[in-house]
């Protein structure tokens, strides 16, 4: 049987998909998220480790590649939002993964904007780029995978933020109009926030339905009602950062997007 | 077209093997050969309570000397999945202890000098006693709360030391053992508790254990300031109400805990047998909880509202919004009324109460009763019905001197067909016609002079028929549970018991409920 004939050369090996996929089966990705808004608040900083594969044979030595910071692609500023990482690193012996080990930071500016780091492959004596042009198998997972079909595997972005996204769990909606509908409205950080302290819950108990079960959102959407209720009543309504009531559960006025109570 | 295709070529390579030359061995030898007989085609047992006996015939073609030859299996599989090994000797006998369910059970005899086995199976249908029946909750013979039950699944038999065995440490103070008649296999919905005062359970519906994390605090979502390991359930409405198990309410739920708090349910919202807040409150001083009194109105047939007694303004209060409603309401009196709701005026305050199936005034679904006290010793009787956001006052009756001991009395049990409350004073039973201006009074010296611990009216078998239970105690001949029968002439007040319907040697009885299945 005939051997491998190429290039020795290095890639970014970064896979990611659902949880109910196998792991094996996730796509390559040309980036990593970082989101420490599903961290505990205690969790200040994380190390996280980008995989690099080679092509060609393994062999029974260490061998070092080379990879730099890509100004193009960088957003972030090394020693704030990620501590310098030196640019060599080792494919083990025996091996055809290597990592590339980074901490990465949870700053204030996070909360508004995500930060990117992008790392970039270097050609050294012992590995040339492997895939500059990388292509998934056209239509592999596409529609339950989301593939990234073509991109230049010795690239890599790390995205770091703490940006609050709708949660997986979230019994709101928004109607024609951008008007607040359901038992909590429009997601917003601020109403999440409000939540969190009110009912003693973490961003990730939003996660899914095992933690979020139906009478906890039971119990938030009375509450939370109650509460906007009081405190309009008591003449320091609860406002969005755009100047309308925070609207949930059975409170009786409507609430628009964009749109100031007055 | 494929799959022709692919049955083509399975076919061919199925034939393939043919081609080769057989250089095969031919030189057998016999080996000791095993017959299974005497399995029946299926096996049925009762959980916690029989030992299944199985004894087949078993042949072999060699004569062997050496028992250790032989290894026996009894397997128990569902479906696909081996579960256990119930026993491994040529005879099986296997005190029941698994979960009630339909099994088969596999034989596998394993010679061991040539390694090849051989198998019967049967089937194996586990039954259970806990299925129907009367659970009665009271203290056991070494002073802890204990669970008899007279289980009425086939033969009426009775099953003692439920709670003993149940896997829970000892408990003081019985309450009540209460099935809240989700006929639900899903255990989020379907639960069966027992209650007492140094903490309250629910138990796994066929096999009855328990452990000491099945408790209420891990079935509530609340953000009221409230230690959720302490809260300990006393009451739950609403009852069952028939033979069949059903209940007055397919969603909506109340549970009560040993502080006074009554948390409400609606299953239907919270997917499940779920609490959520607190209710036993008034929305213009929303965050103080109100203690309430050990009892929930409502009317047993279709309970759409629950009605409670405020202990600390001594009035009478409603919840009647199921689902939504965070707090309770004031009610109306109105000048004229048989009796206020609010008793700052008349001075009044709570005794006892019970919901019965009296229907009295059209009260479909059943009137509640009270039992109300003044501060000169006056008793009166309340009758109300509780039914929704507008609950009727039925009628108010004084309890006449002629009631015998009255004021003394320790036990109630309001009639839902006749006019008639019993009660106990000490050892001794008592019924009062409160029927206005034919009050009577009447004494049953015939029960003996054995302490009695309950007096209840069966308002969950059979309301038609409206039995009177009533559970004594002696100490040789333990807890005795009786069925009787009210008498039907208005004139007077007699009970007939019932025959068979007498069974001794029981827990000393607090309470008892019936339980319809699951």
């Amino acid at each position: 049987m005939m051997g491998y004939e190429g290039m020795e050369g290095v890639y970014f090996g970064v896979r990611s998909g659902p949880s109910y996929a196998a792991p094996v089966s996730w796509p390559y990705r040309p980036y990593t998220d970082v989101e420490f808004v599903k961290q505990p608040q205690e969790i200040q900083e994380m190390e996280i480790r980008i995989a690099v594969n080679i092509t060609g044979p393994m062999k029974d030595y260490d061998r070092p590649f080379k990879v730099i910071v890509n100004p193009d692609s960088t957003t972030a500023e090394a020693g704030v939002h990620y501590l310098p990482f030196g640019d060599s690193f080792i494919i083990p012996a025996n091996s055809i993964t290597g990592y590339i080990p980074i901490t990465v930071k949870r700053t204030p500016d996070m909360l508004t904007t995500n930060k990117k780091l992008g790392l970039k492959l270097v050609p050294n004596e012992y590995f040339g780029l492997a895939f500059p042009e990388w292509k998934a198998i056209p239509g592999l997972g596409e529609s339950s995978l989301g593939n990234d079909t073509a991109f230049d595997a010795s690239l890599h972005t790390i995205n770091i933020n703490d940006l609050m996204v709708q949660p997986a769990v979230w019994r709101g909606s928004i109607q024609a109009g951008n008007r607040e509908a359901g038992s909590w409205g429009a997601f917003t950080r601020k109403k999440m926030e409000l939540m969190c302290s009110l009912f003693n819950l973490k961003y990730e108990d939003f996660a899914s339905e095992t933690t979020m079960t139906a009478v906890l959102v039971s119990l938030i959407t009375a509450e939370m009602g109650r509460y906007l209720i009081n405190q309009f009543n008591a003449g320091t309504p609860v406002l969005e950062d755009d100047g309308r009531l925070m609207f949930a559960g059975s409170v009786p006025w409507t609430s628009y997007i964009g749109v100031p109570y007055k | 077209m494929k799959k022709i295709s692919i049955l083509t070529l399975t076919a061919l390579a199925g034939f393939l093997p043919a081609c080769y030359k057989d250089k095969g061995n031919y030189d057998y030898t016999p080996i000791n050969e095993i017959t299974i007989s005497g399995l029946a085609k299926s096996y049925s047992a009762i959980y916690g309570k029989d030992i299944l006996h199985i004894e087949p015939a078993i042949k072999l073609t060699e004569n062997i000397t050496d028992p250790s030859r032989l290894s026996y299996y009894w397997i128990l599989v569902k479906g696909t999945t081996r579960l256990d090994t119930l026993g491994t000797s040529p005879v099986l006998d296997y005190p029941v202890d698994i979960a009630p369910d339909t099994y088969v059970l596999n034989l596998r005899i394993v010679d061991n000098a040539t390694g090849v086995a051989w198998k019967a199976g049967t089937n194996l249908s586990i039954g259970t006693l806990y299925g129907t029946g009367l659970m009665l909750m009271g203290t056991g013979e070494n002073g802890n709360a204990e669970v008899d039950m007279i289980s009425m699944v086939s033969d009426t038999q009775v099953v003692r030391h439920i709670l003993s065995t149940s896997g829970l440490p000892a408990l003081q103070g019985p309450v009540t053992i209460v099935h809240n008649g989700d006929k639900s296999t899903n255990d989020n919905y379907g639960r069966l508790w027992a209650m007492t005062q140094s903490g309250s359970y629910f138990l796994d519906r066929k096999t009855m254990k328990s452990t000491t994390a099945k408790k209420f605090g891990t079935i509530i979502a609340i953000n009221d300031n409230l230690d959720k390991e302490t809260l300990t359930p006393m009451l739950y409405a609403p009852q069952i109400r028939d033979r069949a198990g059903n209940t007055g309410n397919t969603y909506a739920r109340a549970m009560m805990t040993s502080d006074g708090n009554i948390f409400p349910s609606h299953t239907f919202l919270t997917a499940g047998d779920f609490y959520t807040n607190p209710i036993n409150r008034v929305e213009n001083n929303f965050d103080h909880l109100i203690k309430t009194a050990p009892y929930l109105f409502y009317p047993i047939a279709n309970m759409g509202a629950v009605i409670w007694y405020d202990t600390e303004k001594q009035r009478f209060l409603n919840y009647a919004s199921f689902g939504f409603g965070l707090f309770s309401t004031l009610m109306n009196d109105i000048a004229g009324d048989p009796f206020p709701w609010d008793q700052a005026g008349a001075g009044r305050t709570l005794v006892y109460g019970e919901n019965t199936r009296n229907t009295d005034g059209g009260s479909t679904n059943g009137n509640s009763f009270a039992i109300m006290k003044d501060g000169s010793n006056n008793y009166f009787l309340y009758k109300f019905y509780a039914n929704g956001a507008t609950p009727l006052k039925r009628d108010m009756y004084t309890v006449l001197p002629i009631a015998a001991g009255f004021a003394n009395a320790d036990k109630f049990a309001f009639s839902s067909r006749r006019s008639v409350l019993f009660y106990t004073v000490g050892n001794t039973l008592h019924a009062y016609d409160y029927n206005k201006g034919f009050e009577k009074s009447y004494t049953f010296p015939e029960l003996g002079s054995d302490e009695i611990t309950m007096i209840k009216f069966d308002t969950q078998i059979d309301y038609t028929t409206n039995a009177l239970y009533i559970a004594t105690y002696n100490p040789s001949t333990k807890g005795r549970l009786r069925r009787y029968m009210l008498g039907t002439d208005p004139n007077t007040v007699t009970i007939t018991p019932v025959e068979r319907a007498d069974w001794d040697g029981l827990v000393k009885i607090k309470d008892m409920n019936w339980r319809a299945l699951n």
